[in-house]
This record gives structure tokens, C-alpha cells and sequence, in this order.
């Protein structure tokens, strides 16, 4: 497991950091919310002082940045709470500033925090990959079109979504009042921050404004509460499915079962298909299938991230990595 | 604004000697690493904190999940978006004396 379990968090019981990576500004304060221990990509709470200036750049990372309090500059175009982006590696961005100070959420999703000085793209980025929207005042609150789906009063904006792998970075909302009783996992890893109020789960019990989790898959959350209503910032690294239950004692493994039974039953032919491959190997995943489902890139960083092993009638395993890379 | 051009300029020809990375592995700074280790290390004091807590609330969570079954049973599982159904007792699990919430 690449990042641990960090549930619940609240960022306001801890002080600011100064950054002193290379690269970076004095100026940049930070709060550590999760880490990944291998490859350094981490989610922060980032404070840029009064003042603060940093040269246009590119990133050796794919970055998001949720701008949470006061403006900041990113070239001409003013970040005011809600504006969000999403930056590929190697895509330069404009310089960015404040005058009076801001607060915002930063995300590096592959590595470490880094910056580079430069106005340029760096060779093989992909720009069209670029996000960048004010999520307060352009979008509307959906319904998620999920199935199942989460309760009445639980609304979603998508800000982006990975074409190839399905992961998710939302706002969500839960109106005042809101309750659902079933417990939910999901076979992805989920990350939330409060931006305002607080929400209740039964495992955990409130997480207030500034409440942070990062939850690894196939663990269990909810029922759910909000008495007064919640502003949250979510991500997911795969596909959001809800699995409801209500045994409040089952553990991630045996959740994961449950799912592979669930399999079995809702898309028995593509089960079926999978696991009569010869071996529980399929060529898809290698690069020996045909191309429409061999979809990843191989001219970007990319790792096979996923333990498995398979028979071939003798004992061996290997390790294509450890899990998925938020 | 001769030496603003100029300065640019370098930071182009820095940009393009660089290329979006091919390996998932990189050679980092040592104060990069000590960075991460750092971090790392304040992380699983934060994780330790956390399970402790986390135990430290099972009563009142074993109080929750007591009102939770008993919900189901009044008001309803819920199934999807608005779809309740109501729990027959027999379906209700035993409450289990501890919940491990945090892995």
C-alpha cells in the first residue's frame, strides 16, 4: 500500500510548514494531509503568503491545485475560491501570485512536490490534457448517476475524469439534514476534504471543516450524516462504484470476495472470459491483445500497478509494483 | 528589457533540454529524500494517532451500529438514491463486541 490509511485527519489541529524543497519560494507554507512513501506524490493544504511570486514552470508531476481561500494569480487569470486545474506533467503554467495570500489544495499525483523554471512545455506533455474551471460559479450541482446511488441530498460536480482509468476529482455536497443508512466500499481508493462543515460516518465518527481522509479500497464507510451540510473536495484513483452493505463488521478482504462473487453473478460472461484464459494472466493487460483494450500509454511514465502472480505449473511469482499511483 | 529577453530565453532552452520523464523511477536530490523520509516518518505518527483514536471510540461506535440495525429494521436499508427496504430481524447481523476501522 502506497499511501496509508489516513482516516479521520483534520488539518486545523496542525501548524503550517514551511516548503523548502528546491524549486519552490519562500513564502509557500504547507500541511501534509497524505504521502505516498515510494514515490513522494502527496495531497497538501498549501498557503501562499502575501507577496508570494513564483516564475512561470512545469512539473515532473501531474498536478491539481483547488483554490480554497483569498485569489491568487496564475498569469492574467485570477483564482478566486472554487477555480480548479488540472496540470499534466511537463504542461508549463503561467507564473503565479498573491498580493494578500491564499489557501488552496495541491496535489501531486506521481511524485514528489517539484518545479522547474519554464515558460515552455516540456517535450512528449500532454496539453490537451489541461483542466482548468471555476467550480463555484461554472458548473452545476448533479445527481450522481450512479448505481447504486447515494441518498437524495448528496450532489456532485465532476471536474475531471482519467479517460483511461475512470478516476474522479469532484466536489460533492451533502444538504442539511442528509442521512443514509447503508454501509459502502469501493474498489478504488478514495480521498475527501471538508472544505466546509461537517459530516458524520459510523466508523469514524464527525469530520469537520478541514477533515481529510485518504481511504485505500474495500473499506468500509457509513451510515452517513450531516446535520447542518457539508463542501467537499473528492478524488477517487479508479472507477466509483458503491457497494451498500449493512454488515458493519466485515474487513477489506472479505469485502474484496464479496466482490469477486458480485462479479461472477452481474457480468458472469466477462468473468467467465477472464478466468478462462488458460492462466489467470491475461495477455490484454501486457500489451499482447488487441489495441482498443490495451489502452495505456507507453511513451509516459507509467508502471504495472498491481501485485499478481501466475501458474505456469511451477512456483514462481513476480511484482509489477505496488498499488495505484495517487 | 534587453536583459528580461534574455532571461527568458534561458529559461526556454532549460525547458527544452527536458522531457516528460519515461521511467517511473527517478534519481532524486538526497534533500528530496531526507524530505520524504521526513514526511513519511510524521505520517505514520499521524497513522498511530489515528488507530488509537479510532480504538479509543469503539464503544460509541458499537452504540452507533446498535441504532443503526435497529434503523434498518424501522426506516429502511438504503438501497439506491431514494429505494429503502426494510430489514427483517433475522437479516440483522450480531453486533460484534469490536469494529477495526482503520488498515
Amino acid at each position: 500500500m502506497a499511501r496509508r490509511h489516513i482516516e479521520p485527519f483534520v488539518d486545523r489541529d496542525v501548524p503550517f510548514k514551511k516548503m523548502t524543497l528546491p524549486g519552490f519560494k519562500r513564502g509557500m507554507n504547507y500541511k501534509m494531509l497524505s504521502i505516498d512513501k515510494d514515490s513522494g506524490a502527496c495531497t497538501m493544504t498549501v498557503q501562499l503568503e502575501g507577496g508570494y511570486k513564483q516564475p512561470p514552470s512545469i512539473s515532473m508531476s501531474d498536478v491539481e491545485i483547488l483554490s480554497m481561500k483569498g485569489t491568487f494569480m496564475l498569469g492574467d487569470q485570477a483564482c478566486t475560491p472554487g477555480y480548479y486545474t488540472f496540470i499534466p506533467r511537463g504542461v508549463s503554467i503561467p507564473s503565479i501570485s498573491t498580493a494578500r495570500g491564499c489557501e488552496m489544495l495541491l496535489m501531486y499525483n506521481d511524485r514528489e512536490p517539484n518545479m522547474i523554471e519554464s515558460d515552455q512545455d516540456a517535450t512528449g506533455a500532454k496539453r490537451s490534457g489541461l483542466v482548468a474551471t471555476n467550480s463555484y460559479d461554472d458548473m452545476p450541482w448533479q445527481v450522481p448517476n450512479l448505481f447504486p446511488a447515494t441518498e437524495p441530498g448528496c450532489m456532485i460536480k465532476v471536474l475531471r475524469m482519467d479517460e483511461e482509468t475512470q478516476a474522479l476529482s469532484f466536489l460533492y455536497c451533502m444538504v442539511p439534514g442528509f442521512w443514509q443508512d447503508n454501509i459502502s466500499f469501493h474498489d478504488c481508493a478514495e480521498e475527501a476534504y471538508h472544505i466546509w462543515g461537517t459530516s458524520w460516518m459510523m466508523q469514524f465518527g464527525n469530520l469537520p471543516t478541514g477533515g481529510y481522509f485518504w481511504r485505500p479500497p474495500y473499506i468500509n464507510h457509513g451510515a452517513f450524516a450531516s446535520e447542518h451540510g457539508v463542501l467537499a473536495f473528492g478524488r477517487t484513483d479508479g472507477t466509483l462504484h458503491n457497494h451498500f452493505h449493512f454488515h458493519a463488521h466485515t474487513e477489506p478482504d472479505e469485502n474484496q470476495k464479496k466482490v469477486g462473487k458480485k462479479l461472477a453473478k452481474q457480468s458472469p460472461d466477462l468473468f467467465r472470459w477472464v478466468m478462462t484464459q488458460g492462466h489467470n494472466h491475461p495477455d490484454f493487460l501486457h500489451g499482447h491483445g488487441p489495441d482498443w483494450v490495451h489502452s495505456h500509454d507507453h511513451g509516459g511514465p507509467h508502471s504495472h500497478d498491481h501485485e499478481h502472480a501466475h501458474q505456469h505449473g511451477h512456483e514462481h511469482a513476480h511484482d509489477h509494483g505496488k498499488d495505484r499511483k495517487k | 528589457m534587453a536583459t528580461k529577453k534574455k532571461s527568458v530565453r534561458k529559461v526556454a532552452v532549460k525547458a527544452r533540454a527536458r522531457a516528460v520523464p519515461t521511467a517511473a523511477k527517478f534519481q532524486r536530490p538526497e534533500e528530496v529524500e531526507h524530505w520524504i523520509k521526513r514526511e513519511v516518518a510524521a505520517q505514520e505518527r499521524i497513522y498511530r494517532g489515528i488507530v488509537r483514536e479510532m480504538n479509543a471510540l469503539n464503544d460509541r461506535r458499537i452504540k452507533w451500529v446498535k441504532e443503526f440495525y435497529q434503523r434498518l429494521q424501522t426506516r429502511g436499508f438504503s438501497v439506491h438514491a431514494g429505494i429503502r427496504r426494510k430489514v427483517r430481524p433475522e437479516e440483522i447481523p450480531p453486533v460484534p463486541k469490536r469494529i477495526r476501522v482503520v488498515f
